[in-house]
């Protein structure tokens, strides 16, 4: 099941993602959106992607909220009248918004973690897109965990000549570290174009992509972005 | 075929052309070497000859340039060339095997049957080393060089220029890639290029060999009349005896098990110990594990079981030094003297002192005449030569060597491998992981071969006086 999730199109799974993202921006239901948390994450764990760089992105999340907390009690407290009802009314927004928020994170690391670079190239080949939008947006889904990796390895490279985090306070020591990265990853973009102008994968290529052939992964993904919203549209039914 | 007249090419911003004058002719079927010293303009010819030059260049290039009938100074028609450079890692960007190999095939409108063919068919060809669904992050480097080269294997181009291929590939991989590349030159009429250090494995593949020196082609012809005429200069093996080993170890590896996550067991079961004085190269297939009994030396990484123990008052951090294998990843400085007084600066050493240990260490690798220059603007080889001294210039206890011969010319490799046995002199344990066997004979005063993530044999290297 989860290897033909893996190999369905990065289409389908972008539709998937766009439809809960909306999803959880419309639900009102704390139960609903943390079942879909669980359930994502589940995702993620099964299929062994949660690696440094998820808890790296969800760390950053948790060290924003004192700052969110902050905005949404000066909210709740400009419209509620009183401290305690005003915080107590911030608390209930940030829940729900971290929640929603959640989802957006959980989604679109599953969605990046599954889509390799030649699933998104093939997929948005197919659909007859310039070639230059198509080899932007297949790089740009590998570039961010490309840059985290390279970093670490850089900062184990430089560690190994006696480069310590409390070096790193003063801004001259940053260079080694981003010196190379940044190097590193402008070369890479050269080899990069080399190898795949050398395979055919031109930026001025013209013409269509093999077609997609849809398979399970693509179909239960299909579901899974409409039923989500089986809910709302029952209940707009019956109203 | 390929036919130069004059060529030459001169970097953007450089006075002086990088080859000058080059004029020869490929035809189908040639397998060509392409040799000479570090920053000879071997693998900038290379690009030119199979017309990636307009690609991966910023220059000019003048003369004339033909391949297979058409204007090649414009670049080469889609699919006439494959190409694998010397940093394997940076031209492999799918997740797993299989999907870098049959990429090429794939964007070419072939089905997904006809890539899982090629995919199968061409790792058949080295025996399956290792699984086609293998994620690449988890390859050794050995390893990811291989998938670049059948990743290149796989688009069927008409020229094929491999730069250094056999870098981080063991022997016997290594002998059947050449044997796969003979099959395709003599059968399919493929044009296969090779830049490559080890002069005498290239003899057994090519039919004829190119050499510059200096941006100008000072040799072309056969290559059993080239040894005689450009001594080679390989290392020779070691004529001393071997240290005594009565010493305290300076390192000792315990029972070490090692695996990178639950699904990916990388050592089992290694005791090793290594004295003051000795040199040991790890030796294997690639994927071994020579690479992370390395980095477990210098304290990256902590083993699953077992434990690594360092003689009394030695620490990882300052005593152990690790050269790794690329060193685009440390190069940072803006002149080579900053770049290799990198770790002594960090130790708070005094300026003067530090001054005198970088001279003393770029003048061993000879560097002496590049103190000004940015690193940047290195070879390949020379690079490595410096990340070398920069790991020397610590004076570390230990040293730890991944690779150490990648990249560099017969001449370059005889000296570190004397600078090596010169620092084993003074005390050092060295621990050397590497697929030249003429390199390991000539440093080494044991060799460890690993298989499995195991050691399966570990013999003194004891060659006679000659």
């Amino acid at each position: 099941m989860i290897a033909a999730l893996r190999r369905a199109s990065a289409v389908s799974k972008f539709a998937f993602a766009l439809s809960v993202c909306a999803y959880a921006f419309t639900c009102e239901d704390w139960r609903v959106l943390v079942g879909l948390i669980v359930f994502l994450a589940g995702l993620i764990l099964v299929s062994k992607q949660w690696d440094r760089s998820v808890t790296l992105i969800f760390g950053a999340f948790f060290l924003g909220l004192p700052t969110l907390l902050l905005l949404f009690i000066l909210g709740g407290v400009e419209k509620a009248g009183s401290w305690k009802e005003g915080t107590l009314l911030a608390l209930s927004w940030l829940a729900l918004f971290s929640l929603r928020l959640f989802v957006f994170l959980f989604v679109d690391v599953l969605v990046v973690k599954w889509t390799t670079f030649s699933n998104m190239l093939l997929s948005l080949r197919a659909l007859g897109l310039p070639s230059k939008a198509v080899l932007f947006a297949s790089t740009m889904v590998g570039l961010v965990p490309r840059v985290f990796a390279l970093g670490l390895h850089v900062v184990e490279v430089q560690g190994c000549r006696g480069l310590e985090a409390k070096k790193l306070a003063r801004p001259r020591n940053l260079l080694a570290l981003f010196v190379p990265v940044f190097l590193i990853q402008m070369r890479r973009a050269t080899d990069l174009a080399l190898s795949l102008e050398l395979r055919g994968i031109a930026a001025d290529a013209t013409g269509q992509g093999p077609a997609l052939s849809p398979g399970i992964g693509d179909v239960l993904f299909g579901l899974a972005a409409v039923l989500v919203w089986a809910g709302p549209l029952w209940s707009l039914i019956r109203s | 075929m390929i036919t130069t007249q004059n060529l030459t090419f001169t970097p953007t911003g450089c006075d002086h052309p990088v080859f000058q004058d080059v004029t020869l002719t490929i035809r189908p079927g040639e397998r060509v070497g392409i040799v000479g010293p570090s920053g000879a303009g071997k693998t900038t010819l290379g690009y030119h000859l199979c017309g990636a030059h307009r690609l991966a260049l910023a220059g000019v290039t003048t003369g004339e340039l033909r391949l297979h009938g058409c204007d090649g100074l414009a670049g080469a028609p889609p699919g006439f060339a494959g190409l694998v450079g010397q940093n394997p890692e940076a031209q492999l960007f799918c997740d797993t095997v299989a999907e870098e190999i049959s990429l090429g095939l794939r964007v070419r409108n072939a089905t997904v049957a006809a890539g899982d063919a090629m995919v199968e068919s061409l790792l058949a060809r080295f025996d399956h080393p290792f699984p086609r669904e293998a994620a690449l992050t988890s390859l050794s480097l050995g390893q990811k060089q291989l998938t670049a080269i059948l990743s290149m294997l796989a688009i069927i181009p008409k020229v094929l220029l491999l730069d250094e291929p056999t870098s981080y590939l063991d022997a016997p991989t290594a002998d059947r890639l050449f044997a796969h590349l003979d099959g395709l030159c003599r059968n399919e009429g493929w044009i296969v290029l090779v830049i490559e250090h080890d002069v005498r494995r290239l003899a057994a593949f090519a039919d004829r060999f190119l050499r510059l020196e200096h941006g100008r082609l000072c040799y072309d012809g056969p290559p059993r009349s080239f040894p005689s005429q450009v001594p080679l200069g390989r290392p020779t093996p070691r004529t001393d005896s071997t240290p005594p080993q009565q010493a305290a170890p300076a390192v000792r590896f315990v029972d070490i098990g090692y695996g990178y996550g639950k699904q990916n067991p990388v050592l089992h079961d290694i005791n090793l110990s290594l004295a003051p004085g000795e040199v040991v190269a790890l030796v294997g297939h690639n994927g071994a594990g020579k690479s992370t009994l390395l980095r477990l030396a210098k304290g990256l990484g902590k083993p699953a079981t077992g434990r690594v123990e360092l003689a009394p008052g030695l620490t990882a951090k300052r005593h152990v030094g690790f050269m790794m294998q690329n060193p685009d990843a440390q190069i940072f400085a803006h002149t080579v003297e900053v770049e290799c007084g990198y770790w002594p600066t960090n130790l708070g050493m005094p300026a003067e002192q530090r001054k005198a240990r970088v001279h003393t260490a770029l003048t061993a690798l000879g560097l002496e005449e590049k103190l000004t220059r940015s690193p940047f603007s290195l070879s390949f080889g020379e690079k490595r030569r410096l990340c070398m001294a920069a790991v020397l210039v610590a004076d570390p206890a230990i040293l730890c060597l991944d690779e150490p011969t990648t990249g560099l010319d017969d001449a370059t490799m005889a000296r570190l491998a004397a600078i090596v046995r010169m620092e084993a002199a003074t005390g050092k344990a060295v621990l050397l992981a590497t697929h030249d066997a003429d390199f390991a004979a000539a440093t080494a005063t044991r060799i460890v071969r690993l298989e499995g993530g195991r050691i399966v044999s570990e013999t003194p290297n004891r060659e006679p006086r000659p």
